[in-house]
Protein backbone atom coordinates (compact mmCIF):
# COMPACT_ATOMS: atom_id res chain seq x y z
CA UNK A 1 0.00 0.00 0.00
CA UNK A 2 2.74 2.40 1.06
CA UNK A 3 4.83 1.50 -2.00
CA UNK A 4 1.77 1.72 -4.30
CA UNK A 5 1.18 5.31 -3.18
CA UNK A 6 4.84 6.17 -3.76
CA UNK A 7 5.40 7.02 -0.09
CA UNK A 8 9.12 7.31 0.59
CA UNK A 9 10.58 7.58 4.07
CA UNK A 10 10.86 11.38 3.71
CA UNK A 11 7.14 11.70 2.84
CA UNK A 12 6.20 9.43 5.73
CA UNK A 13 8.34 11.59 8.04
CA UNK A 14 6.57 14.76 6.83
CA UNK A 15 3.14 13.14 7.28
CA UNK A 16 4.07 11.91 10.76
CA UNK A 17 5.33 15.37 11.72
CA UNK A 18 2.16 17.04 10.40
CA UNK A 19 -0.03 14.57 12.28
CA UNK A 20 1.94 15.15 15.48
CA UNK A 21 1.72 18.95 15.10
CA UNK A 22 -2.02 18.70 14.30
CA UNK A 23 -2.51 16.61 17.46
CA UNK A 24 -0.59 19.10 19.61
CA UNK A 25 -2.48 22.01 18.02
CA UNK A 26 -5.88 20.36 18.63
CA UNK A 27 -4.96 19.54 22.25
CA UNK A 28 -3.66 23.03 23.07
CA UNK A 29 -6.57 24.72 21.29
CA UNK A 30 -9.08 22.72 23.34
CA UNK A 31 -7.13 23.46 26.49
CA UNK A 32 -6.99 27.22 25.92
CA UNK A 33 -10.59 27.32 24.68
CA UNK A 34 -11.59 26.04 28.12
CA UNK A 35 -9.24 28.44 29.96
CA UNK A 36 -8.54 31.37 27.64
CA UNK A 37 -5.82 33.23 29.46
CA UNK A 38 -2.05 33.10 29.41
CA UNK A 39 0.80 35.53 30.06
CA UNK A 40 1.94 36.98 26.74
CA UNK A 41 4.87 39.23 25.95
CA UNK A 42 3.82 42.65 24.73
CA UNK A 43 3.63 43.26 20.97
CA UNK A 44 3.39 47.03 20.55
CA UNK A 45 1.57 46.99 17.21
CA UNK A 46 -1.33 44.85 18.47
CA UNK A 47 -1.61 46.88 21.71
CA UNK A 48 -1.67 50.06 19.66
CA UNK A 49 -4.36 48.59 17.41
CA UNK A 50 -6.57 48.01 20.46
CA UNK A 51 -6.10 51.65 21.54
CA UNK A 52 -6.82 52.86 18.02
CA UNK A 53 -9.96 50.71 17.82
CA UNK A 54 -11.18 52.47 20.99
CA UNK A 55 -10.36 55.83 19.46
CA UNK A 56 -12.16 54.88 16.24
CA UNK A 57 -15.26 54.04 18.29
CA UNK A 58 -15.12 57.47 19.95
CA UNK A 59 -14.44 59.52 16.84
CA UNK A 60 -16.55 57.43 14.41
CA UNK A 61 -13.63 57.56 12.00
CA UNK A 62 -12.79 54.06 10.73
CA UNK A 63 -9.47 52.25 10.76
CA UNK A 64 -8.43 51.74 7.15
CA UNK A 65 -7.49 48.06 6.78
CA UNK A 66 -5.26 47.49 3.75
CA UNK A 67 -5.23 43.79 2.86
CA UNK A 68 -2.63 44.08 0.09
CA UNK A 69 -2.64 42.91 -3.49
CA UNK A 70 -3.19 39.41 -4.81
CA UNK A 71 -1.42 36.74 -2.81
CA UNK A 72 -2.61 33.82 -4.88
CA UNK A 73 0.15 33.73 -7.49
CA UNK A 74 3.02 33.42 -5.04
CA UNK A 75 0.92 31.49 -2.53
CA UNK A 76 1.63 33.47 0.69
CA UNK A 77 -1.94 32.60 1.66
CA UNK A 78 -1.18 32.43 5.39
CA UNK A 79 -0.42 36.18 5.37
CA UNK A 80 -3.75 36.81 3.67
CA UNK A 81 -5.50 34.74 6.33
CA UNK A 82 -3.79 36.76 9.07
CA UNK A 83 -4.92 39.94 7.31
CA UNK A 84 -8.46 38.63 7.56
CA UNK A 85 -7.93 37.87 11.26
CA UNK A 86 -6.86 41.48 11.94
CA UNK A 87 -9.73 42.75 9.80
CA UNK A 88 -12.14 40.55 11.79
CA UNK A 89 -11.08 42.30 15.01
CA UNK A 90 -11.48 45.78 13.51
CA UNK A 91 -14.81 44.79 11.91
CA UNK A 92 -16.23 43.41 15.18
CA UNK A 93 -15.19 46.54 17.09
CA UNK A 94 -16.75 48.77 14.44
CA UNK A 95 -19.93 46.65 14.27
CA UNK A 96 -20.32 46.76 18.06
CA UNK A 97 -20.65 50.56 17.75
CA UNK A 98 -22.75 50.31 14.55
CA UNK A 99 -20.00 52.12 12.67
CA UNK A 100 -18.71 51.74 9.15
CA UNK A 101 -15.40 50.12 8.28
CA UNK A 102 -12.98 50.94 5.47
CA UNK A 103 -11.17 48.11 3.73
CA UNK A 104 -9.10 48.04 0.56
CA UNK A 105 -8.05 44.89 -1.27
CA UNK A 106 -6.06 44.31 -4.43
CA UNK A 107 -7.38 40.84 -5.12
CA UNK A 108 -10.86 39.58 -5.88
CA UNK A 109 -10.66 36.73 -3.36
CA UNK A 110 -9.39 39.04 -0.60
CA UNK A 111 -12.15 41.50 -1.48
CA UNK A 112 -14.87 38.83 -1.36
CA UNK A 113 -13.50 37.43 1.92
CA UNK A 114 -13.47 40.91 3.48
CA UNK A 115 -17.14 41.33 2.51
CA UNK A 116 -17.93 38.08 4.29
CA UNK A 117 -16.01 39.10 7.42
CA UNK A 118 -17.78 42.47 7.66
CA UNK A 119 -21.18 40.86 7.05
CA UNK A 120 -20.53 38.24 9.74
CA UNK A 121 -19.34 40.90 12.23
CA UNK A 122 -22.52 42.88 11.68
CA UNK A 123 -24.73 39.81 11.85
CA UNK A 124 -23.16 38.94 15.22
CA UNK A 125 -23.77 42.52 16.40
CA UNK A 126 -27.43 42.21 15.39
CA UNK A 127 -27.20 44.66 12.51
CA UNK A 128 -29.11 43.92 9.31
CA UNK A 129 -26.54 43.76 6.54
CA UNK A 130 -26.78 44.42 2.81
CA UNK A 131 -25.31 41.79 0.50
CA UNK A 132 -22.49 44.00 -0.79
CA UNK A 133 -20.80 46.61 1.36
CA UNK A 134 -19.44 49.78 -0.24
CA UNK A 135 -16.84 50.14 2.52
CA UNK A 136 -14.86 47.25 1.03
CA UNK A 137 -13.07 48.65 -1.99
CA UNK A 138 -11.27 46.80 -4.74
CA UNK A 139 -8.33 49.00 -5.74
CA UNK A 140 -6.77 47.13 -8.66
CA UNK A 141 -5.07 43.76 -9.04
CA UNK A 142 -1.60 45.13 -9.76
CA UNK A 143 0.43 45.79 -6.55
CA UNK A 144 1.39 49.40 -7.36
CA UNK A 145 -2.06 50.22 -8.76
CA UNK A 146 -3.50 48.75 -5.57
CA UNK A 147 -1.28 50.96 -3.39
CA UNK A 148 -2.25 54.11 -5.30
CA UNK A 149 -5.95 53.21 -5.23
CA UNK A 150 -5.84 52.35 -1.52
CA UNK A 151 -4.28 55.73 -0.67
CA UNK A 152 -6.92 57.51 -2.76
CA UNK A 153 -9.63 55.60 -0.90
CA UNK A 154 -8.10 56.49 2.46
CA UNK A 155 -7.97 60.16 1.45
CA UNK A 156 -11.67 60.16 0.63
CA UNK A 157 -12.58 60.15 4.30
CA UNK A 158 -10.74 60.80 7.58
CA UNK A 159 -9.33 57.63 9.14
CA UNK A 160 -8.24 56.93 12.70
CA UNK A 161 -5.34 54.80 11.46
CA UNK A 162 -4.04 52.73 8.57
CA UNK A 163 -3.48 49.03 9.23
CA UNK A 164 -1.42 47.12 6.67
CA UNK A 165 -2.29 43.48 7.25
CA UNK A 166 -1.59 40.90 4.58
CA UNK A 167 0.94 40.23 1.89
CA UNK A 168 2.95 43.26 0.76
CA UNK A 169 5.91 43.75 -1.51
CA UNK A 170 7.62 47.11 -2.18
CA UNK A 171 4.17 48.64 -2.73
CA UNK A 172 3.79 48.43 1.06
CA UNK A 173 6.43 51.16 1.40
CA UNK A 174 4.58 53.27 -1.19
CA UNK A 175 1.30 52.81 0.64
CA UNK A 176 2.79 53.47 4.09
CA UNK A 177 4.60 56.64 3.03
CA UNK A 178 1.68 58.01 1.02
CA UNK A 179 -0.70 57.25 3.90
CA UNK A 180 1.60 59.29 6.19
CA UNK A 181 0.29 62.40 4.43
CA UNK A 182 -3.12 61.83 6.01
CA UNK A 183 -1.51 62.30 9.43
CA UNK A 184 -3.08 59.14 10.85
CA UNK A 185 -0.91 56.51 12.61
CA UNK A 186 0.19 53.59 10.44
CA UNK A 187 0.79 50.10 11.72
CA UNK A 188 0.95 46.55 10.46
CA UNK A 189 3.49 44.33 8.82
CA UNK A 190 4.19 41.41 6.60
CA UNK A 191 5.94 38.06 6.83
CA UNK A 192 8.33 38.84 3.98
CA UNK A 193 11.73 39.68 5.48
CA UNK A 194 12.83 42.25 2.88
CA UNK A 195 9.50 44.08 2.79
CA UNK A 196 9.46 43.87 6.58
CA UNK A 197 12.64 45.95 6.68
CA UNK A 198 11.02 48.58 4.45
CA UNK A 199 7.88 48.63 6.59
CA UNK A 200 9.90 48.86 9.81
CA UNK A 201 11.38 52.07 8.49
CA UNK A 202 8.09 53.53 7.32
CA UNK A 203 5.40 52.44 9.80
CA UNK A 204 4.80 53.82 13.28
CA UNK A 205 4.44 50.29 14.68
CA UNK A 206 5.54 47.26 12.67
CA UNK A 207 5.19 43.52 13.25
CA UNK A 208 7.43 40.95 11.61
CA UNK A 209 7.35 37.29 10.83
CA UNK A 210 5.83 35.22 13.59
CA UNK A 211 4.38 38.26 15.40
CA UNK A 212 2.04 38.70 12.44
CA UNK A 213 0.69 35.19 13.02
CA UNK A 214 0.01 36.01 16.68
CA UNK A 215 -2.64 38.59 15.76
CA UNK A 216 -5.66 36.48 16.72
CA UNK A 217 -4.32 35.48 20.14
CA UNK A 218 -3.42 39.08 21.00
CA UNK A 219 -6.61 40.67 19.68
CA UNK A 220 -9.90 38.94 20.42
CA UNK A 221 -9.58 35.25 19.56
CA UNK A 222 -8.31 33.46 22.68
CA UNK A 223 -8.63 30.05 20.99
CA UNK A 224 -5.60 31.13 18.90
CA UNK A 225 -3.53 30.85 22.10
CA UNK A 226 -3.31 27.12 21.38
CA UNK A 227 -1.64 27.73 18.01
CA UNK A 228 0.65 30.35 19.56
CA UNK A 229 1.92 27.84 22.12
CA UNK A 230 2.19 25.14 19.43
CA UNK A 231 4.53 27.48 17.53
CA UNK A 232 6.53 28.10 20.71
CA UNK A 233 6.80 24.37 21.35
CA UNK A 234 7.95 23.69 17.79
CA UNK A 235 10.46 26.52 18.01
CA UNK A 236 11.88 25.01 21.20
CA UNK A 237 12.19 21.62 19.47
CA UNK A 238 14.02 23.27 16.54
CA UNK A 239 16.41 25.06 18.93
CA UNK A 240 17.18 21.78 20.71
CA UNK A 241 17.74 20.04 17.35
CA UNK A 242 20.05 22.81 16.10
CA UNK A 243 22.07 22.81 19.33
CA UNK A 244 22.17 19.00 19.46
CA UNK A 245 23.21 18.80 15.81
CA UNK A 246 25.93 21.39 16.35
CA UNK A 247 27.34 19.53 19.35
CA UNK A 248 27.20 16.14 17.57
CA UNK A 249 28.80 17.57 14.41
CA UNK A 250 31.52 19.30 16.50
CA UNK A 251 32.30 16.02 18.24
CA UNK A 252 32.49 14.26 14.87
CA UNK A 253 29.59 11.97 15.77
CA UNK A 254 27.21 13.16 13.01
CA UNK A 255 27.33 14.67 9.53
CA UNK B 1 -25.87 20.70 7.80
CA UNK B 2 -25.53 24.33 6.68
CA UNK B 3 -22.67 24.69 9.16
CA UNK B 4 -21.05 21.27 8.75
CA UNK B 5 -20.98 21.01 4.94
CA UNK B 6 -18.63 24.02 4.32
CA UNK B 7 -16.28 22.70 7.00
CA UNK B 8 -16.17 19.21 5.45
CA UNK B 9 -15.67 20.68 1.97
CA UNK B 10 -12.91 23.10 3.05
CA UNK B 11 -11.04 20.56 5.17
CA UNK B 12 -11.44 17.83 2.54
CA UNK B 13 -10.19 20.04 -0.30
CA UNK B 14 -7.28 21.28 1.83
CA UNK B 15 -6.32 17.73 2.76
CA UNK B 16 -6.46 16.55 -0.85
CA UNK B 17 -4.32 19.49 -1.99
CA UNK B 18 -1.78 18.65 0.73
CA UNK B 19 -1.72 14.96 -0.22
CA UNK B 20 -1.26 15.96 -3.87
CA UNK B 21 2.05 17.59 -2.87
CA UNK B 22 3.22 14.56 -0.94
CA UNK B 23 1.90 11.50 -2.76
CA UNK B 24 2.69 10.55 -6.36
CA UNK B 25 -0.59 8.88 -7.30
CA UNK B 26 -2.40 9.51 -10.62
CA UNK B 27 -5.80 9.62 -8.88
CA UNK B 28 -4.76 12.19 -6.28
CA UNK B 29 -2.78 14.14 -8.91
CA UNK B 30 -5.94 14.42 -11.02
CA UNK B 31 -8.02 15.61 -8.05
CA UNK B 32 -5.29 18.09 -7.02
CA UNK B 33 -5.12 19.45 -10.58
CA UNK B 34 -8.90 19.84 -10.73
CA UNK B 35 -8.92 21.66 -7.39
CA UNK B 36 -6.16 24.04 -8.57
CA UNK B 37 -8.12 24.78 -11.75
CA UNK B 38 -11.23 25.37 -9.67
CA UNK B 39 -9.36 27.91 -7.53
CA UNK B 40 -8.20 29.76 -10.66
CA UNK B 41 -11.76 29.88 -12.03
CA UNK B 42 -13.20 31.06 -8.71
CA UNK B 43 -10.45 33.70 -8.38
CA UNK B 44 -11.29 34.94 -11.89
CA UNK B 45 -14.95 35.35 -10.93
CA UNK B 46 -13.92 37.12 -7.72
CA UNK B 47 -11.78 39.45 -9.84
CA UNK B 48 -14.82 40.30 -12.00
CA UNK B 49 -16.77 41.13 -8.83
CA UNK B 50 -13.87 43.29 -7.67
CA UNK B 51 -13.76 45.18 -10.96
CA UNK B 52 -17.53 45.74 -10.75
CA UNK B 53 -17.00 47.14 -7.24
CA UNK B 54 -14.30 49.48 -8.56
CA UNK B 55 -16.60 50.66 -11.37
CA UNK B 56 -19.52 51.14 -8.99
CA UNK B 57 -17.46 53.15 -6.45
CA UNK B 58 -16.09 55.47 -9.14
CA UNK B 59 -19.47 55.65 -10.88
CA UNK B 60 -20.97 56.94 -7.64
CA UNK B 61 -18.12 59.44 -7.23
CA UNK B 62 -18.70 60.67 -10.76
CA UNK B 63 -22.43 61.04 -10.16
CA UNK B 64 -21.84 62.84 -6.84
CA UNK B 65 -20.02 65.65 -8.72
CA UNK B 66 -17.30 65.69 -6.07
CA UNK B 67 -13.81 67.18 -6.28
CA UNK B 68 -12.24 64.15 -7.90
CA UNK B 69 -14.97 63.32 -10.39
CA UNK B 70 -12.59 63.95 -13.29
CA UNK B 71 -10.19 61.29 -12.01
CA UNK B 72 -13.05 58.84 -11.52
CA UNK B 73 -14.27 59.59 -15.04
CA UNK B 74 -10.78 58.96 -16.42
CA UNK B 75 -10.57 55.67 -14.56
CA UNK B 76 -13.92 54.51 -15.94
CA UNK B 77 -13.03 55.53 -19.50
CA UNK B 78 -9.69 53.70 -19.22
CA UNK B 79 -11.35 50.63 -17.72
CA UNK B 80 -14.10 50.36 -20.33
CA UNK B 81 -11.79 51.34 -23.21
CA UNK B 82 -9.12 48.77 -22.31
CA UNK B 83 -11.75 46.10 -21.78
CA UNK B 84 -13.32 46.87 -25.17
CA UNK B 85 -9.94 46.71 -26.92
CA UNK B 86 -9.19 43.45 -25.16
CA UNK B 87 -12.37 41.65 -26.18
CA UNK B 88 -12.43 42.89 -29.79
CA UNK B 89 -11.09 40.12 -32.03
CA UNK B 90 -7.88 40.98 -33.89
CA UNK B 91 -4.11 41.11 -33.47
CA UNK B 92 -4.37 43.10 -30.23
CA UNK B 93 -1.87 45.79 -31.25
CA UNK B 94 -3.87 48.53 -29.55
CA UNK B 95 -3.82 46.60 -26.30
CA UNK B 96 -0.07 46.02 -26.64
CA UNK B 97 0.38 49.77 -27.27
CA UNK B 98 -1.55 50.61 -24.09
CA UNK B 99 0.53 48.10 -22.15
CA UNK B 100 3.91 49.22 -23.54
CA UNK B 101 3.40 52.98 -23.71
CA UNK B 102 0.96 53.73 -20.88
CA UNK B 103 0.94 50.94 -18.32
CA UNK B 104 4.65 50.15 -18.21
CA UNK B 105 5.85 53.80 -18.00
CA UNK B 106 3.31 54.50 -15.26
CA UNK B 107 4.53 51.43 -13.37
CA UNK B 108 8.15 52.52 -13.81
CA UNK B 109 7.31 56.03 -12.56
CA UNK B 110 5.64 54.70 -9.42
CA UNK B 111 8.48 52.27 -8.78
CA UNK B 112 11.05 55.04 -9.22
CA UNK B 113 9.27 57.04 -6.53
CA UNK B 114 10.07 54.21 -4.11
CA UNK B 115 13.67 55.41 -3.91
CA UNK B 116 12.50 58.77 -2.53
CA UNK B 117 10.01 57.13 -0.20
CA UNK B 118 12.79 54.87 1.07
CA UNK B 119 14.99 57.88 1.82
CA UNK B 120 12.19 59.56 3.78
CA UNK B 121 11.45 56.30 5.63
CA UNK B 122 15.12 55.79 6.49
CA UNK B 123 15.38 59.38 7.73
CA UNK B 124 12.38 58.74 10.00
CA UNK B 125 13.74 55.40 11.24
CA UNK B 126 17.20 56.79 11.95
CA UNK B 127 16.03 59.59 14.18
CA UNK B 128 17.42 58.55 17.54
CA UNK B 129 14.10 58.07 19.28
CA UNK B 130 15.07 54.85 21.11
CA UNK B 131 17.87 52.31 21.55
CA UNK B 132 16.60 50.17 18.63
CA UNK B 133 16.95 53.12 16.27
CA UNK B 134 20.44 53.83 17.64
CA UNK B 135 21.55 50.22 16.99
CA UNK B 136 19.98 50.31 13.52
CA UNK B 137 21.75 53.57 12.72
CA UNK B 138 25.11 52.40 14.08
CA UNK B 139 25.11 49.05 12.27
CA UNK B 140 23.84 50.57 9.01
CA UNK B 141 26.53 53.26 8.99
CA UNK B 142 29.22 50.72 9.84
CA UNK B 143 28.11 48.34 7.04
CA UNK B 144 27.89 51.26 4.63
CA UNK B 145 31.47 52.18 5.50
CA UNK B 146 32.71 48.57 5.45
CA UNK B 147 31.36 47.96 1.95
CA UNK B 148 33.07 51.00 0.43
CA UNK B 149 35.93 50.05 -1.96
CA UNK B 150 38.43 52.07 0.12
CA UNK B 151 37.38 50.61 3.46
CA UNK B 152 40.41 48.29 3.36
CA UNK B 153 42.65 51.34 3.25
CA UNK B 154 41.13 52.64 6.51
CA UNK B 155 41.69 49.31 8.28
CA UNK B 156 42.22 45.77 6.96
CA UNK B 157 39.80 44.51 9.61
CA UNK B 158 36.90 46.71 8.41
CA UNK B 159 35.83 44.68 5.31
CA UNK B 160 36.29 41.40 7.20
CA UNK B 161 34.16 42.62 10.08
CA UNK B 162 31.50 43.82 7.62
CA UNK B 163 31.44 40.41 5.95
CA UNK B 164 31.21 38.69 9.34
CA UNK B 165 28.28 40.89 10.34
CA UNK B 166 26.41 39.97 7.14
CA UNK B 167 27.32 36.28 7.25
CA UNK B 168 26.69 35.57 10.94
CA UNK B 169 24.33 37.88 12.90
CA UNK B 170 22.30 39.12 9.90
CA UNK B 171 21.97 35.63 8.36
CA UNK B 172 21.10 34.15 11.76
CA UNK B 173 18.43 36.80 12.25
CA UNK B 174 17.00 36.20 8.77
CA UNK B 175 16.92 32.43 9.33
CA UNK B 176 15.21 32.90 12.68
CA UNK B 177 12.63 35.12 10.99
CA UNK B 178 12.08 32.58 8.20
CA UNK B 179 11.71 29.73 10.70
CA UNK B 180 9.12 31.75 12.63
CA UNK B 181 7.23 32.50 9.42
CA UNK B 182 7.35 28.84 8.35
CA UNK B 183 6.00 27.71 11.72
CA UNK B 184 3.30 30.39 11.62
CA UNK B 185 2.32 29.37 8.09
CA UNK B 186 2.13 25.69 9.02
CA UNK B 187 0.05 26.28 12.13
CA UNK B 188 -2.26 28.71 10.30
CA UNK B 189 -2.85 26.13 7.56
CA UNK B 190 -3.50 23.40 10.13
CA UNK B 191 -5.99 25.67 11.93
CA UNK B 192 -8.02 25.88 8.71
CA UNK B 193 -7.65 22.14 8.00
CA UNK B 194 -8.84 21.29 11.52
CA UNK B 195 -11.70 23.83 11.19
CA UNK B 196 -10.42 25.80 14.20
CA UNK B 197 -10.51 28.82 11.88
CA UNK B 198 -13.30 29.10 9.33
CA UNK B 199 -12.44 32.08 7.11
CA UNK B 200 -14.95 30.87 4.50
CA UNK B 201 -17.72 31.64 7.01
CA UNK B 202 -16.42 35.13 7.74
CA UNK B 203 -15.04 34.01 11.11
Amino acid sequence: MIQALGLGSDVLAVLAMLLAVAGILAFLTLRYAARPSAPLRRIEAWERLKELANRAAETAQPIHVALGAGPWEGLPIAEALMGWVALGYVARRAAACAQEALVTAGDGVLWAGAQGILNEARRQAGIIVPTALPEVRFSGPDPMAYAVGAVETARDRPCTAHLLAGHFGPEGLWLAQAAAQTGAPRLGGTADALTGALLYASLDEAVFGEDLFAAGAYLDQPHHLGSLFTQDLLRSVIIVLILGGTVLASLGLWG
Amino acid sequence: MKRILPIILASGCGLLALLDYLIASPGIDAIGGALSEGVIILAAFALILGVLNLASVHGRRLAAQGERRVLSGLLLVALVGTLALGVVPGPGQALAWIFNYLYMPLQATLTALLAFFLMIAVYRAFRLKNSDAAILLGVSLFLFLAQLPLSGAISPYLPALGEWLLAVPVTAGMRGLLLGVALGTMVTALRVLLAIDQPFRGE
